[in-house]
């Protein structure tokens, strides 16, 4: 216990926890993004997923908590690093500018924690938008499931609505601009060699994520699909 | 007339064959035993090599140390700005090193002007500063094989030097000082970073403490001890320019002088050939070029005065390779000292290039049509990118400007074979010391004398003061003796900031250099010197007439601190001038024009000068007074240097 | 040239400090940026004025003294260069340089651009070593180290301690410092048998002095004198990991 509390305290492993929950939170939003894609397949297809999630049932609410208490510790630990460096420097800098090169400042590092907290709020409004919502029903085959598809169609039709989660996922995407390449750092899984590779990588897999995202909205919206 | 002593100084070197001196020595030496070992205190006084690796060592065996650095940290002292590397006898190559040749060697490149047991053992203990290094981590540079690589260095004929890239002096500090760290964690070692040495304390005639100034406060501060060691470095910055550090300084070591310790051969200098040259007024300090440049580049100048085309203009008939001409057979590599004094003799006769004419071209062209841009890049590609920053000219296009710069002190507080100083108490360590270069020193040499000072000298030497003086009385920094020290110091201060002159310490810093350079530099002369002394003393008198110091004691005062290192220069300054104009002979950096054959070689007189001068302070109105210490040739025979 | 200069003066940590407007009229494009304070600095004592302190010693790069922030950069905008190296020809006639001290909480001030980094050598104490006697040491050629790993411990080992990435870094981390020390001595055979101990008493330390978390911006290895590689930080977070889960 004293070992992991150590551990969890010191800044390296602050920093390994961060990485590591944030890889979690990545890996969830992939299968989330995976997920959305099944609209492009049908309003079937997508219930189906929809439904055959819901069957897991137990298994479900672990991996609802577990994502829960990653996101909440995630969080909590870039808002007292942020915090942190309040208190490491007290007088700040009268002029302050990065010197290029080799630094990894940037739009999206610079402003992890907002676009983080930005994140954090919009979870909540996103649950409550679907998680919690009351869906109509449709029946395939004889199995009575939400229709997931007809609401999607129905939030994306507004306009407002839609133009906020197109922000929010642009705003994902500069997260995870950083976050990813960040994580492998954390990790300790970066040697002089992979280093630039793996920052390409981030940066690509971040513009993929987002636009998957950003994609199934905007043809509901323009009704392409 | 000199008031002189001869052979009065007994440098305690122990009977016997050379190779046995140190081991019978060491046989002989007393032990403290371990437990009364932490009842001692040492105070070291620098954290450079010697510093750093004898407050370590110290540490290691049971004494309590206290350290004390100028600077805000002891990694920074100025060992580790030494790029080249560090010789040992350790004979990896196979090429036929044996510790007689580095010891040979060593000797003959100080143009026999030091101890021949002192310079034996320092080969001896070579090999195990190497050992000792690797084994704290220091990266040395290493063969695919994963053994230690070697080069040569200085023109020696043997590959005996090891190097950690150019950043050698950097890497062996950083050892030291990690030691040094790992004892401050135990406790043994009390740092106290930002201090400076303004005085030694002396009670029955040993030194027991010293007065610091606290460079952050003002705050004059007493520190007793059982023994203090003095690792203080060189006093090159006296020429103003030096590829020294700003602020390495001689205050230490001149205040042990005026408190009795005497001063060997303060007028040996070295002039290293190839700095960066001066490009202005404003130039505050140089920067060496390593040495290893002259392997593959040509040194010329016009052959006519004034020529003032630019350099790749000038045709191959209308240029001088004067090193080449002089010395056919060692060229470019003729050592330090005899470059050094060509360059200034070229320049004298206005053949010298640059804004100033006070340079030499040293060109590349040759190899680089020889060897290819690649080829060069690869052995040089660091200096060159340097040598860029510094001066914005591209060295692969235009032929690199080199001027020599006082570079390193060979003279120092005299020490006997157990580096005590004639006070006893008081130990002298690396640069400081005058002991091991004589008249020159050889590349690769400092770094390996700093270390062996510090690791493995003074452990066993200080041991056997320390255990006679087991039973002498603890003294604390209440005694008199502390008091009046402390006083006298303040009053030093209050004396200079009470001035309010009209002129900066740096103008008079900047006089006192030109003064040095001109007559006490790479060529002396009878005339000249005389002229030196007088002129420095009116400095000194103008000095604390007009002296203009900004603000109070009672805070960080840089310039405060400057002015007290300038007033004890405009002291060493004379003395140097004194030392310079007793030495009828030329002998390593020391050149008489006096004393030269007709084709301007340097002449040495081993009859008269085969020895030591060790000046001993008399007071400020009087002279000082010359003891010598006889060098007695046994091992090996004395012979006039040729590279012609 | 004229370059004018807006200085970070503080008389000591209990102070407030203030920038103040300097001109240098008379400035030379092949001074360095400390011969241009040298500069100033005699013209204030000829006019009776107090000197900017600053910290200085090799001026060539390699003592890590110096640490000055100029328009917001530590050491200055030339990249691999302390602020010693760094001369007036990069800058243009006219040219403002704004000159402030390292900012920390763990480098307390002393006076106007002068700080205390003595955290620095407690983070060393705590750790940065090989617990060698002297004495007499196995052969040097009995411990080989292959060139990989010994070229790699020397880039880690040219750290020269100046602080800069402290400085620069937003969280003022000194993280690239430690980590360039732990990943030395990690790739080294001589290094190994404290590896653990080492890792977890130099991060530590590095928290306890005051130094904030990494947040990967790689600033510091922007700005870093000698261009140590942020893979230092990811070797050290390795070490800690390793060591936490071997050591008792």
């Amino acid at each position: 216990m004293s070992k992991a509390a150590t551990f969890l305290n010191s800044q390296v492993g602050r920093k390994i926890a961060t990485g590591v929950t944030g890889f979690g939170l990545v890996l969830f939003i992939i299968v989330h993004l995976l997920g959305n894609l099944a609209y492009f397949a049908g309003a079937e297809a997508i219930n189906t997923y929809s439904h055959t999630l819901h069957q897991l049932g137990p298994l479900l609410w672990i991996v609802r908590l577990g994502l829960l208490a990653f996101f909440l510790y995630h969080a909590w630990l870039g808002v007292s690093i942020w915090l942190e460096r309040r208190r490491a420097r007290p007088e700040k800098y009268e002029v302050y500018a990065s010197r290029g090169g080799a630094s990894r400042q940037s739009w999206s590092s610079s402003s992890m924690v907002l676009t983080g907290i930005l994140l954090f709020l919009f979870v909540i409004t996103h649950l409550n938008t679907f998680a919690f919502h009351d869906f109509a029903t449709i029946t395939y085959g004889g199995v009575e499931m939400h229709d997931v598809h007809a609401r999607l169609t129905e939030v994306f039709l507004q306009p407002l609505y839609t133009v906020y989660y197109v922000v929010i996922m642009v705003l994902l995407g500069m997260h995870l601009r950083h976050g990813v390449w960040s994580a492998f750092q954390s990790l300790g899984w970066m040697s002089r060699k992979t280093n630039p590779i793996i920052y390409s990588i981030a940066f690509v897999l971040a513009l993929i994520i987002a636009i998957g995202f950003i994609g199934l909205p905007l043809s509901i919206y323009f009704q392409l699909v | 007339m000199t008031a002189s002593k001869n052979g009065t100084l007994n440098s305690k070197v122990p009977e016997g064959n050379l190779q046995d001196k140190w081991d019978n020595h060491k046989n002989n030496l007393r032990l403290v035993n371990p437990a009364n070992k932490r009842k001692f205190t040492v105070l070291v006084v620098g954290t450079g090599l010697a510093g750093a690796s004898a407050a370590a060592s110290l540490a290691e065996l049971g004494y309590n140390v206290k350290a004390f650095t100028i600077l805000d940290s002891p990694r920074r002292a100025h060992s580790i700005a030494a790029q080249g590397g560090i010789n040992a006898a350790k004979n990896y190559p196979n090429d036929g090193d044996t510790v007689w040749r580095l010891f040979h060697d060593t000797i003959k490149g100080g143009d026999y002007r030091s101890r021949e047991a002192n310079v034996y053992r320092l080969a001896q203990v070579s090999n195990s500063i190497i050992d000792q290094c690797v084994a704290q981590g220091v990266p040395f540079a290493r063969e695919y094989g994963g053994l230690l690589d070697n080069r040569s260095f200085g023109g020696a004929q043997v590959s005996r030097t090891f190097y950690a890239r150019g950043q050698t002096g950097q890497q062996l500090l950083l050892g030291a000082y990690s030691a040094m760290m790992r004892q401050v964690h135990t406790g043994k070692i009390e740092l106290f970073p930002r201090r400076e040495m303004l005085d030694l304390v002396k009670v029955d005639g040993k030194a027991r403490g010293l007065v610091a100034r606290n460079l952050t406060t003002g705050e004059i501060e007493r520190y007793a001890g059982d023994a203090v060691l003095l690792c203080t470095g060189g006093y090159g910055n006296v020429y103003y320019l030096s590829t020294m550090a700003k602020n390495c300084n001689a205050t230490a070591v001149w205040r042990c002088y005026k408190r009795g310790a005497q001063f060997g051969n303060p007028s040996f200098t070295q002039i290293h050939p190839t700095c960066i040259p001066v490009s202005g007024k404003y130039q505050s300090k140089l920067t060496l070029m390593s040495e290893s440049l002259r392997n593959d580049g040509r040194v010329w100048v016009p052959k006519k005065k004034g020529d003032n085309r630019p350099p790749n203009e000038i045709p191959e008939e209308d240029r001088d390779y004067y090193l080449e001409r002089r010395y056919p057979s060692f060229g470019n590599l003729a050592p330090r000292d005899v470059s050094s004094r060509s360059a200034k003799y070229v320049c004298d006769e206005g053949r010298g290039v640059g804004k100033t004419g006070l340079a030499v071209y040293m060109d590349f062209a040759d190899s680089i049509k020889r060897l290819g841009v690649d080829a060069i890049k690869a052995k040089y590609g660091n200096l060159f990118a340097m040598y860029e920053k510094i001066t914005a000219e591209n060295p692969y296009e235009v032929p690199m400007r080199i001027f020599p710069a006082v570079h390193f002190t060979m003279g120092g507080l005299w020490v006997d074979y157990n580096l005590s100083s004639n006070i006893p108490g008081l130990y002298v360590l690396g640069e400081a010391n005058f002991a091991d270069h004589g008249g020159n020193r050889l590349g690769a040499s400092a770094l390996m004398q700093g270390l062996a000072d510090g690791y493995f000298v003074v452990p066993y030497t200080l041991s056997d003061y320390l255990a006679e003086n087991l039973h002498s009385k603890k003294i604390g920094t209440d005694h008199e003796a502390f008091e009046k020290t402390e006083k006298e110091t303040m009053e030093r201060i209050n004396k200079l900031l009470s001035v309010k002159g009209k002129k900066t310490v740096l103008d008079f810093h900047r006089e006192l250099g030109e003064l040095m350079w001109d007559n006490v530099g790479m060529s002396r002369n009878r005339k000249n010197l005389e002229m030196a002394i007088k002129k420095i003393g009116e400095l000194r008198d103008e000095f604390w007439k007009d002296v203009n110091i900004p603000g109070e004691n009672n805070t960080l005062n840089k310039y405060l601190e400057y002015a007290l290192r300038v007033a004890d220069y405009m002291e060493l300054g004379e003395l140097m001038a004194r030392d310079a104009l007793d030495r009828e002979e030329s002998c390593g950096g020391h050149f008489r024009e006096e004393h030269q054959t007709e084709d301007g070689e340097a002449v040495r007189d081993d009859e008269k000068f085969s020895n030591v001068s060790s000046w001993e302070y008399k007071g400020d109105d009087k002279e000082p007074v010359k003891h010598t210490e006889d060098l007695n040739f046994e091992f090996v025979t004395p012979t006039q240097r040729s590279y012609k | 040239m004229t370059i004018h200069l807006k200085i970070w003066r503080q008389k000591d940590k209990n102070s407030p400090g203030k920038l103040v407007d300097y001109t240098v009229d008379d400035a030379n494009p092949d001074m360095s940026f400390l011969e241009l304070l040298d500069w100033l600095n005699e013209r204030l004592m000829n006019e009776g004025r107090e000197p900017v302190e600053f910290d200085h010693d090799c001026r060539e790069g390699i003592c890590g003294s110096c640490n000055l922030v100029l328009n917001g950069m530590a050491h200055g905008p030339m990249q691999g260069t302390a602020v010693c190296q760094l001369h007036m020809r990069k800058y243009k006639d006219g040219d403002t340089i704004v000159v402030e001290p390292w900012r920390a909480k763990a480098f307390p001030m002393i006076k106007d651009l002068v700080v205390d980094r003595s955290a620095f050598d407690r983070i060393m104490a705590a750790g940065g070593y090989i617990s060698v006697n002297t004495g007499a040491p196995a052969d040097a050629n009995a411990i080989p180290v292959d060139k990989y790993n010994a070229d790699q411990a020397f880039d880690y080992a040219a750290c020269i301690g100046c602080g800069a990435c402290v400085a620069a870094c937003p969280n003022s981390s000194a993280s690239l410092f430690t980590g360039a020390k732990i990943s030395q001595l990690a790739h080294l055979p001589q290094g190994d048998p404290e590896r653990n101990r080492r890792v977890v008493n130099m991060v530590d330390q590095m928290a306890e002095e005051g130094f904030g978390d990494c947040s990967n911006y790689a600033e510091c290895e922007a700005v870093c004198p000698a261009e140590i590689s942020i893979t230092s930080i990811a070797k050290m977070r390795r070490e800690y990991f390793n060591a936490l889960s071997e050591i008792e």
